[in-house]
């Protein structure tokens, strides 16, 4: 039955699934939600390992045909004036059609708030909290990776996130453990030494544990505010703002992490949040058509080495056209004649002459084909 | 007890050959007593129009100045020969007043030997001074100065905004200064893309690719993409204002309209590919315009 549709042009690329979700990454989580919702069954998704085949070296990106969109924003951007290119097919890919022109100017201040604090606390959840990171997001990206990435990948991408959530409070930077302290001398007597505060790594992980809960606290309120009692943001309808936000509370609330005090802090003090998270997921994935996978990118070692932005294969021609026809056999008719001609030159031309070869060894002669190579004289 | 150990007389002989001098108090050059609340600010830019231009290059000092004025705070000096390395966590503004005016009220300081030094704040802790100065109490008020609690919680959003993609913006716009220049003059400010590392939704990639066998070093700053979110940016936040004398319709100035008139300004001295955003946006430009006024009403001699 699918063998006769064409594969959709539209083609996204994000990091590949995670815990019963298409993304492991909020703005690719977002991008996939937002194209389920605007345009179901035409595009397709491809789970991406390598993200410097991006043109900015950052997942997702979308490629439609030659155009390439790179971010979130971009991204809407582009499928949203689909529906002015091409009416009739992209009939619904504009999310935001009914806000007016404040909850437009709103929607976009409250995106940058979403993708950096919202951000922050879900970055916080998958790679700066240790309990987490070693025993599941660890194991996850490593088994995302063929065999040499898989051992140092991961912590680069671990890496990535710490100056941003050092900054605004979320990862700190130095955790002491207590070294047990080895006595050169055992026999020695020593009086009991009193356990200095800073050193203590329990006390300190408890303080940072409160910490973390203010900080969401404060966070998430701001959002439940907006929420208020309506079923989305800006009305009746989904909009791309609630996608983004959805998104972020998703990765929040659906892994299975060994440190659930976000997730308990959401379903306990925040029902509205969680509420429009999963009506949006219902949303995306439980009407219209499931989204069309394609087959993961094969591996190779050639992306150790550093590769050129841009280059990228171009995306292959069918040639149905009936001027990439014409132009087909005008090429191959042109290389027909240059070499007929050749071979009429040939033929002309050396009928004055005969090719002789003497076949070594041979007492019988076949005559048609020995033949004497003999000028004549014209 | 003293007397049973005392000195052996020869070496007190000896010792008076090297007598102990006491100097007297050596009082710093160019130290003056401060006598009104100071700012210490990055100075304005070199090439700034008109020559007496008070108002601060960098978004941080110009946001506290615009800060203070806008409070209705008024003849406050400033001082811009201090290096940032010399203020309070190495970062400028930091404000200088005399310990009448001080946060800590103390008799006992007042009178100690250090009192016409004054006290400096950092800058968190000018809100509590200016409070304290004003005799008002800001945190009574729930509303923080927004006209209800829908515009306090969208103001959050609109800080995001100005500290996320315009401040990128305004990063990228700033030319590199030459290798020679860094050279001889090396700048404490760390390089853009550590800060843009902070400020970026997304971290960037590292220049070398994240999965090659080489190290990462530098970062792919996505210079199109920056500049055409900031373009949304300011076109929103025209589109905000609209007609009204301060953002999300407030009766009185508030923090973010310091944040953005701090911004704006900075984006109207800048160079030609953030500036011409701005410049378009007729209300933002009549709006900037107002608000230099009044900011620099504060700080007149």
């Amino acid at each position: 039955m699918d063998e006769s549709l064409p594969s959709p042009s539209l083609i996204l690329h994000v990091w590949p699934g995670q815990w019963g979700l298409p993304s492991f990454d909020p703005l690719c989580l977002a991008a996939v939600l937002y194209l389920q919702i605007a345009i179901p069954g035409k595009f397709s998704l491809k789970e991406c390992s390598n993200p410097d085949a991006s043109p900015s070296g950052q997942l997702p990106f979308l490629v439609h045909d030659q155009h390439v969109s790179t971010s979130f924003e971009s991204i809407v951007k582009y499928v949203s004036g689909l529906r002015e290119s091409d009416y009739e097919k992209y009939e619904h890919a504009n999310l935001d059609i009914t806000l007016n022109a404040t909850q437009r100017s709103k929607r976009v201040a409250w995106f940058a708030h979403a993708e950096s604090h919202l951000a922050d606390l879900v970055y916080h959840n998958i790679y700066a909290n240790v309990d987490n990171w070693s025993n599941v997001t660890l194991p996850a990206l490593a088994a995302i990776f063929p065999v040499p990435q898989k051992y140092y990948v991961p912590r680069r991408m671990r890496d990535s996130y710490f100056p941003r959530l050092e900054a605004s409070g979320l990862w700190k930077s130095v955790v002491e453990e207590e070294k047990p302290t080895e006595k050169p001398f055992p026999r020695d007597v020593r009086p009991a030494e009193k356990k200095k505060l800073s050193n203590d790594a329990s006390l300190s992980l408890a303080f940072d544990k409160e910490k973390t809960l203010t900080r969401a606290r404060a966070e998430l309120d701001i959002y439940a505010e907006l929420i208020g009692d309506q079923p989305y943001t800006f009305g009746q309808r989904v909009s791309s703002l609630d996608v983004l936000i959805a998104a972020h509370v998703l990765l929040l609330i659906y892994p299975l992490f060994p440190d659930t005090l976000l997730k308990d802090l959401l379903i306990q003090s925040y029902p509205s949040l969680v509420a429009l998270s999963r009506r949006v997921h219902a949303v995306a994935f439980e009407s219209g058509n499931p989204d069309i996978m394609l087959a993961p990118a094969a591996s190779s070692l050639w992306a150790l080495l550093p590769s050129w932005p841009g280059r990228q294969k171009p995306a292959p021609k069918d040639s149905n056209a009936p001027e990439d026809i014409h132009y087909t056999h005008m090429r191959w008719g042109f290389v027909g004649l240059a070499v007929g001609s050749l071979l009429a030159y040939l033929v002309l031309v050396g009928r004055q002459y005969t090719v002789t070869w003497q076949v070594a060894g041979a007492e019988g002669e076949v005559e048609e084909e020995e033949e004497t190579l003999e000028e004549t004289t014209a | 007890m003293a007397s049973f150990f005392s000195v052996p007389s020869p070496i007190v002989a000896f010792n008076a050959h090297f007598p102990l001098k006491t100097y007297p108090y050596i009082k710093p050059l160019n130290k003056s007593p401060v006598t009104a609340p100071t700012l210490w600010i990055q100075p304005p830019p070199a090439t700034s129009q008109p020559v007496d231009n008070l108002l601060s290059s960098d978004v941080e000092c110009l946001k506290w100045q615009a800060y203070l004025a806008l409070r209705g705070l008024k003849h406050l000096r400033l001082r811009w020969d201090i290096a940032p390395e010399g203020a309070i966590d190495g970062a400028l503004p930091n404000l200088h007043v005399p310990i009448a005016e001080a946060l800590v009220k103390d008799e006992k300081l007042a009178k100690s030997d250090g009192a016409e030094d004054g006290e400096l704040l950092a800058a968190h802790s000018i809100p509590a001074w200016v409070d304290a100065k004003l005799g008002v109490d800001s945190s009574a008020d729930p509303l923080e100065g927004y006209k209800d609690q829908a515009s306090r919680v969208e103001s959050r959003a609109w800080v995001s905004l100005l500290e996320g993609v315009v401040h990128a913006a305004l990063l990228i716009s700033k030319p590199p200064p030459s290798y020679l220049h860094s050279l001889l003059f090396p700048s404490s400010t760390p390089p853009i893309s550590e800060s843009l590392q902070k400020i970026l939704s997304a971290p960037p990639a590292p220049l070398t690719g994240l999965l090659s066998f080489l190290p990462p070093t530098g970062a792919r700053i996505n210079t199109a993409s920056i500049l055409s979110q900031y373009r949304d940016a300011i076109a929103s936040l025209s589109d905000r204002l609209g007609t009204d004398n301060w953002f999300l319709g407030s009766a009185e100035p508030t923090p973010l309209d310091a944040l953005a008139f701090a911004y704006l300004h900075c984006i109207l001295e800048s160079s030609d590919t953030v500036r011409i955003e701005v410049t378009r946006r007729v209300n933002l430009v009549a709006w900037e315009w107002r608000v230099r006024c009044l900011v620099r009403e504060g700080f007149k001699q």
